[in-house]
């Protein structure tokens, strides 16, 4: 699938554990309506599966239950390629910011 | 914003979205993001995300590109389910648009549906024979008679020795035998066929065998080959019965064999299938003689690599010499080869053609009336489609689901339209003419089924694109606001349509008129007989009365029984009777002595008959000029003829015919008679062919063992026929009876087809008035309520009720004189097509087309009023307010 940025942000937070759509949000910065393209499409590709949380937590908490996300182990591989992917822009764009200095 | 209101705020814009998202999505959709927001706006939330999160609500303005985006992915494989789902919930909501469009389309669909069927179940039917298309027939042209001529049996002869194109050539001889086996006797109607006939066609018995060579011969032709029909009906379809004899007329006949059903050469029969058995045919001494009277029919099989081009050229140079060795009976005499296709439904074809346009021109404006209808909706829901498309669909995507709701509309059409056709075929099988091959086999079929499908296919891009187009083309910058020219163009467009379909309502409306005055021209004509309360039973008295003594005694016997009948008021016999199906046209040739002798090939050549002296007045003839025959023209008194009027017009122009002299060569040798009286012309075969120029002898003085007895009766004829077959058998039992009916029936049988057309084209012509009207009615109404704050100006400036009532109808009249000019100029192009359906009608008669004009304009004007009447009507006031 296509790796743009906001999806290689989405992956990482997912990654670091961020399950929630709006916790995906505040991690990335991006607003709810990229964050939830990505995820529908991570979840369509089979990345991510997604479930509801527990009645008893969301009673407990006096709202309705929330869906949370996780990386399938084909999404940890793509976030692994979206990290390294990142990795070497991060120095391609370190080397342009060195020599134009 | 408190925590609660916001979160209200944003839970109804999620609400909102959800719409969006497809219905099967939906539920969960709502459920994730309503956990997330509201687990946004818990108070619990951390003071980090408290203090940095956006406003919730710019967070659930996300969901429309959310649900968007879920819309879109799902399109992809369940758009059209979606779009039909989206149809079915347009129709719940808008049921008498739906039912409107519905019922037009499924009326002219299974119109087309049914002319669709009996062009591909009759006129393609595959013939089941060998090489079909290399059986032809032949028939006589006659320079002086139009259309095709059964063929006399010299000339077949001739024909068959002299020409090489063929591998088979067959007569095929009308015959009817006594059937002695069973209850009752009873009349086979049976053919006599030549060598080669069943050869000619390639078929092979179902059981026996078919006629072999030596059969043919004079003393070897008892031999019959059964139908399937008549072997399942009377031996239960035993097949031992092959090889056994059964009696007809005066001896065994050996069974050879049985054809199957399907074998209908269709010849020599008054409806297809009225065949009971075939018989092998010897020629006769005499017969090749016989040049003057067709009653033949004949069959060939070209040669492999023969066209029928070059079987005609061949018959044409046959045809000029016979005629040049028989110039007094072969006069301009030609022999016309046709395959056995154009034999069997070649009539038919002009008039399925006819019902065909008329088909199509229902169709066209029933898919007029819908695109109209779906453009007048179609400004009603322009609202919804702006919304659409500012939430991003293309104008594809609103093209598509446009069009799948009109699939919708045209597939349900489809359906009850296959539903309609199987009524309409079963009507066809059941009451349609009889005349028409395989008729009675119609059905829907798989064809027909796959058909009627294709047929919504075209039904839904010619009656949606358009409309789909137009309003898929509305943007964002109008949501459910009218632009004028919009409005304008529409209704352009929209008048356009009413144009054409006024047109085409008028040709059909016209043809019908032509129709109706030809069939009212037709049952007018003067038969020269009163056909009401006769009773006519046709029967052949040769077999047991041999000689003229004996069967003037049983004819005198016969009708003395017949004449005590209660109800009976008088009996009378003819030879010839008129109308009846085996209505023999027996010619002679004749001379007037007192005349100078005419020319070569002027010679007279008219029809001879033979009636009793009650003949006349039971048929309600009185002489034009002299005396009928009488009681008095004995078998021993000075020989006399009536003539008919036609006979005295053809042959005795500016001469009295009363007292002079014919020689007529009668039963082999010519006799002389002095005509003593004129009487009407007898149609004879139909209503719109000629008269006969006929010659009529007395009974007594040419009695003939082919007596069709009529009687005058003062109750319903029908109900004296059983009785009289009772009585006739107390004198005979074994006499048969070879046609009964009443006069009435006879005559109106040769209508059936005319009226049938004329039905079936009145309830096109009905329904395409019908249609019309309510196509200009809708145009007027969108017309009028768009002009509700003209008028409401115009009323509050004191325009008076009456100047609003002719601004609208004046509108709407202008649009259907234009209609019915463009359809007049169809009908001038049609004429030609129509000239051979008509009778004493031109196809521009002005009476049929002038009223067709009159009817349209008359409804259309009734159209135009309702809508007109409720816009004069209205409160200025009100009208005023309108956005």
């Amino acid at each position: 699938m296509r790796l743009t940025y906001p999806t290689a942000l989405v992956l990482q937070a997912l990654l670091d554990g961020h399950h929630h759509g709006f916790d995906v949000m505040d991690a990335t910065g991006l607003p709810s309506g990229t964050v939830y393209p990505i995820l529908r499409r991570l979840d369509a590709e089979g990345c991510v599966r997604s479930r509801w949380e527990k009645e008893g937590v969301a009673r407990k908490e006096q709202r309705p239950p929330r869906r949370y996300y996780e990386l399938t182990a084909g999404g940890r591989h793509l976030a692994g390629e979206a990290r390294s992917k990142a990795i070497a822009m991060a120095q391609a764009g370190k080397r342009l910011v060195e020599s134009e200095g | 914003m408190g925590h609660t209101e916001s979160l209200q705020r944003a839970l109804s814009i999620v609400r909102l979205a959800s719409r969006l998202v497809p219905s099967r999505l939906r539920d969960e959709w709502r459920r994730e993001w309503e956990g997330e927001l509201s687990a946004a706006a818990q108070p619990s939330a951390s003071a980090r995300q408290a203090a940095k999160a956006p406003p919730i609500v710019r967070h659930a303005l996300g969901s429309f590109v959310d649900a968007f985006w879920i819309r879109q992915r799902d399109v992809a494989d369940l758009q059209t389910i979606d779009d039909l789902r989206h149809g079915f919930r347009q129709w719940r909501q808008q049921a008498g648009f739906a039912i409107t469009a519905i019922g037009i389309l499924a009326l002219s669909m299974a119109a087309s549906v049914t002319a669709f069927s009996v062009v591909s179940q009759i006129l393609l039917r595959p013939l089941p024979y060998q090489e079909p298309e290399r059986i032809v027939t032949l028939f006589e042209r006659h320079a002086a008679t139009p259309g095709r001529l059964d063929v006399a049996p010299g000339n077949f002869l001739d024909w068959r020795t002299r020409a090489t194109s063929f591998q088979q050539l067959a007569g095929v001889d009308p015959y009817s035998f006594d059937y002695t086996g069973g209850e009752r006797p009873e009349v086979l109607k049976a053919v006599l066929v030549t060598e080669g006939f069943f050869d000619a066609f390639g078929i092979q018995p179902l059981a026996g065998r078919l006629f072999r060579p030596e059969e043919h011969t004079k003393g070897n032709n008892h031999v019959v080959v059964l139908t399937e029909h008549f072997w399942r009906s009377h031996f239960n379809g035993d097949p031992g019965i092959v090889g056994k004899s059964i009696p007809l007329d005066d001896g065994p006949f050996l069974v050879a064999g049985v054809v199957a059903n399907d074998f209908q050469p269709h010849f020599q029969e008054y409806a297809p299938g009225d065949r009971d058995v075939y018989a092998a045919k010897a020629v006769e001494e005499y017969e090749p003689r016989i040049r003057a009277s067709g009653y033949w029919n004949v069959v060939g099989r070209l040669k492999d690599g023969v066209s029928i081009e070059h079987a005609q050229a061949e018959m044409d140079a046959i045809s000029a010499v016979i005629e040049q060795e028989n110039p007094s009976t072969n006069k301009s005499v030609r022999a016309e080869v046709i395959t056995l296709r154009e034999h069997l439904v070649g009539d038919v074809r002009p008039a399925v053609g006819l019902f065909g346009a008329a088909v199509i021109a229902v169709l066209l404006i029933a898919c007029v009336n819908v695109t109209n209808l779906l453009l007048a909706r179609g400004s009603s829901r322009r609202q919804e489609l702006a919304v659409r498309s500012a939430l991003g669909a293309s104008r594809s995507r609103l093209v598509g689901q446009l069009l799948v709701e009109t699939l919708l509309l045209a597939s349900t059409a489809g359906v009850l339209a296959l539903a309609l056709a199987h009524g309409a075929m079963r009507g066809l099988a059941s009451f349609g003419p009889r005349e028409v091959m395989w008729i009675d086999s119609l059905h829907v079929d798989g064809i027909a089924i796959a058909f009627a499908m294709a047929l919504a296919g075209a039904v839904t891009v010619a009656a949606g694109l358009m409309p789909a187009l137009r309003l898929s083309g509305v943007g964002l910058q109008a949501p459910g606001h009218r632009t004028m020219t919009g409005d304008r163009s529409q209704r352009h467009l929209r008048s356009a349509l009413v144009v054409a379909e006024v047109a085409m309502a008028l040709m059909l409306i016209s043809g019908t008129g032509l129709l109706l005055r030809s069939f009212v021209n037709l049952v007018g004509v003067d038969t020269g007989f009163r056909r009401d309360n006769v009773m006519v039973i046709q029967m052949f008295a040769w077999d047991r009365n041999t000689g003229p003594a004996a069967l003037r005694s049983y004819l005198d016997r016969v009708s003395a029984k017949v004449a005590s009948i209660p109800g009976v008021q008088q009996v009378g016999a003819v030879q010839a009777m008129p109308f009846i199906e085996s209505n023999i046209d027996i010619q002679g040739q004749m001379r007037l002595l007192d005349q100078p002798p005419p020319k070569p090939g002027d010679e007279i050549r008219a029809s001879y008959n033979v009636a009793s002296p009650s003949y006349f007045p039971v048929m309600g003839t009185r002489p034009l000029k002299g005396r009928l025959l009488e009681d008095r023209d004995g078998p021993n008194a000075p020989r006399v003829v009536v003539i008919s009027e036609a006979f005295a017009e053809k042959y005795l122009r500016d001469i009295d015919p009363i007292g002079q002299r014919l020689e007529i060569r009668y039963q082999g040798r010519p006799a002389q008679f002095e005509i003593v009286g004129v009487v009407p012309s007898l149609r004879h075969e139909r209503l719109d062919t000629a008269a006969r120029a006929e010659v009529l002898l007395p009974f007594a003085q040419a009695p003939t063992g082919s007596i069709t007895l009529v009687a005058r009766t003062s109750v319903d004829p029908a109900t004296l026929i059983e009785t009289t077959k009772r009585e006739i058998w107390t004198i005979d039992p074994m006499q048969t009876f070879y046609r009964t009916a009443t006069l009435e029936e006879l005559v109106d049988r040769t209508l059936i087809t005319r009226r049938f057309a004329l039905i079936v084209l009145t309830g096109f012509a009905a329904l395409a008035l019908l249609l019309a009207a309510a196509g200009l009615y809708g145009v007027l109404s969108t017309i009028a309520s768009q002009y509700r704050k003209e008028i409401g100006v115009r009323m509050a400036l004191g325009a008076a009720w009456l100047d609003i009532l002719q601004l609208v109808v004046r509108r709407g009249l202008v649009v259907s004189a234009v209609g019915v000019a463009v359809g007049l100029v169809g009908v001038l192009g049609g004429a030609r097509v129509m000239r051979r359906f008509l009778f004493s009608v031109t196809p521009t008669d002005p009476i049929a087309i002038g009223g067709a004009a009159m009817l349209m304009l008359t409804i259309a004007a009734i159209a135009c009023y309702i809508p007109a009447r409720r816009a004069a009507g209205e409160d200025p006031v009100q009208a005023l307010r309108v956005d």
